[in-house]
């Protein structure tokens, strides 16, 4: 196996070398365009917010200052609003994370056609706009909508519920509008495991959810992980779903950025807001990961992060 | 024995109750663009096309967002797919090591990029710049989002390819270029164009970027559909809706084609 493996690679940088390090030269327009698009507007936000800005919106170019960040760091409504999107973040990648895993394992014992409907229909919710996936909430989940039809025709509320206009309607749709990477994430992985270890585990005696509780679920880490990280740093700065389907109160650091950049253009601060934000996700993400990995399954976080 | 045959059950009743999770909203956008009342009611009451009828003769305004739409998608499509194609052939030809590795990552790191940071980015550099508003503007903005994607599905059709035969070409004294093209691109052209239907249905439904790029005559359907939100739940929503998931289907199909719903679930 390992020799198979040397000479596959040997045989594979003999091609590499025939086809000749000049057409490596192929890669530079795309690094090119990731310089200076990717990188420069990244590069321009950081320095962004450290222009002072001044009092009729704009901003000062050639200045430096931190004031943005100590301004903001002390701002209590948008610290509040930054804990907000966190716990907001924590929530819909945890409903995610079990039911896409129940989703993706599914559609992977799945057979044949059955399996393709479930897969087709995640690709085509990944592939629909995120202001059509929130927009159509909003007759399921509003006052006089199908749901509340439903709840009060059949007894089960004698008014209609707020499900609209709150934070049950943000989950919702952050998580539909999340589910499908999870899903694919975790299939990814589940394709690459050995039904046999979970059929030993039931003739040795555990129950169906047991047995797939311990051997399929720890084995599906990587997985989780993956969908989990983009599962939360995507619903963290959420922007559509908290805005159509919440109120004031479910704002998030991404809503306030918005406003910033295109209602009081104040964007030093806005530039502030978003780095303060990526460094916060980022950070919760490293500390996750470094979780999964003193704690959970061993080897299971290599490829990720 | 029982209780296994009641667990059974729950499971796949919860399994058709996520199915309908997923496919009810779709549903709803497409039943609710049939409907004959201004108000959006799920399930409509009456059916009618009249709403369809006003998008295609007489709404100027989203056919001015449709036009955009399609220009900046048909403009992302090529300018990524040129530029995700010729990475993913590179970086093939790279010899593997840490200098790939990088360029690899670099490639693909807009991808966990939250999308508002890109968005606020793009937003004050392009302002800088003198482009943001501009059609070049969504193009870029877009083409960074998909370059990512292009460059996965041609990497992996790129590991379908015979290399002999490119050896063979090389051999009997062709050029680099005249290998690609007649010999390499031949095998691989389905990925490309599918990674091109790709780059177009991504660029057709993004909407965060698009709304921080564009500037009121170059607005997509999915901004002005988020402007028209902002003031009344309005059944033309539903209309653009339903031909974005039309037109996204119709470009996915030839993707389905080449890869097969399986693959592409694990390659995405």
């Amino acid at each position: 196996m390992a020799q198979a493996r040397t000479r596959l690679a040997a045989a594979l940088s003999m091609a590499r070398d025939r086809v000749g390090t000049r057409t490596g030269l192929l890669v530079l327009p795309v690094v090119g365009f990731e310089l200076v698009v990717f990188a420069g507007a990244l590069g321009y936000l950081l320095r962004m917010s450290f222009y002072a800005s001044t009092p009729d919106g704009l901003y000062q170019p050639g200045t430096w200052t931190v004031t943005n960040y100590t301004q903001l760091l002390t701002d209590s409504y948008l610290q509040g609003r930054l804990l907000f999107s966190l716990q907001l973040g924590a929530v819909v990648t945890a409903i995610t994370l079990v039911v896409g895993f129940i989703y993706a394992y599914a559609a992977w014992r799945a057979s044949g056609r059955f399996r393709a409907v479930l897969l087709g229909a995640v690709l085509v919710e990944l592939l629909i706009s995120i202001v059509i996936k929130v927009y159509a909430w909003v007759p399921l989940l509003a006052p006089n909508g199908t749901f509340n039809s439903l709840l009060v025709g059949s007894g089960l509320a004698e008014s209609p519920v707020a499900l609209l206009g709150n934070g049950v309607g943000v989950v919702i749709g952050l998580v539909y509008s999340m589910l499908p990477y999870v899903v694919l994430a975790v299939y990814a992985v589940l394709t690459s495991l050995d039904w046999s270890h979970v059929e030993a585990a039931r003739d040795l005696g555990a129950s169906r959810p047991r047995s797939v509780l311990e051997v399929v679920v720890p084995q599906a880490v990587p997985g989780l992980l993956a969908g989990g990280i983009t599962a939360f740093s995507w619903s963290t700065v959420a922007f559509a779903a908290p805005s159509i389907l919440g109120s004031p109160s479910e704002r998030t650091v991404a809503s306030e950025a918005g406003r910033f950049v295109n209602t009081t253009f104040d964007w030093p601060r806005a530039a502030a807001l978003g780095i303060e934000a990526v460094v916060v996700v980022v950070l919760v993400i490293g500390l996750a990961v470094a979780l999964v990995r003193r704690f959970g399954p061993a080897d299971t976080t290599e490829g990720v992060l | 024995m029982r209780r296994r045959q009641l667990g059974t059950g729950l499971f796949r009743a919860s399994i058709w109750l996520l199915l309908g999770f997923v496919l009810l909203p779709i549903v709803v956008v497409v039943a609710t663009s049939i409907s004959a009342t201004p108000d959006v009611v799920f399930p409509p009451e009456q059916l009618s096309v009249r709403y369809y009828r006003a998008f295609f003769l007489e709404e100027a305004k989203w056919q001015a967002a449709f036009l955009n739409s399609a220009i900046v998608a048909t403009g992302t499509a090529i300018l990524a797919t040129a530029l995700g194609t010729a990475g993913a052939y590179g970086t093939w030809t790279l010899s593997a090591g840490r200098f790939r590795k990088a360029i690899t990552t670099l490639l693909v790191l807009p991808l966990p990029t939250p999308l508002i940071v890109l968005a606020l980015a793009l937003s004050v550099y392009f302002a800088r710049l003198g482009i943001r508003g501009s059609y070049l503007a969504l193009i870029l903005g877009h083409t960074l989002v998909t370059v990512p994607f292009v460059f996965i599905v041609v990497r992996a059709v790129l590991t379908r390819v015979d290399w002999q035969t490119h050896e063979a070409a090389r051999d009997l004294g062709a050029t680099r270029w005249q290998t690609f093209r007649e010999v390499v691109f031949p095998q691989i052209r389905s990925g490309v164009i599918a990674a091109a239907f790709v780059a177009a249905i991504l660029s057709l439904h993004e909407f965060l970027i698009a709304l921080f790029l564009s500037d009121f005559g170059t607005r997509t359907l999915p901004v002005l559909e988020w402007t028209a939100l902002r003031n009344f739940v309005d059944p033309m929503v539903s209309v653009v809706s339903t031909l974005l998931i039309l037109a996204a289907l119709a470009l996915a199909v030839p993707v389905v084609v080449v890869f097969g719903v399986d693959r592409l679930a694990r390659l995405l």
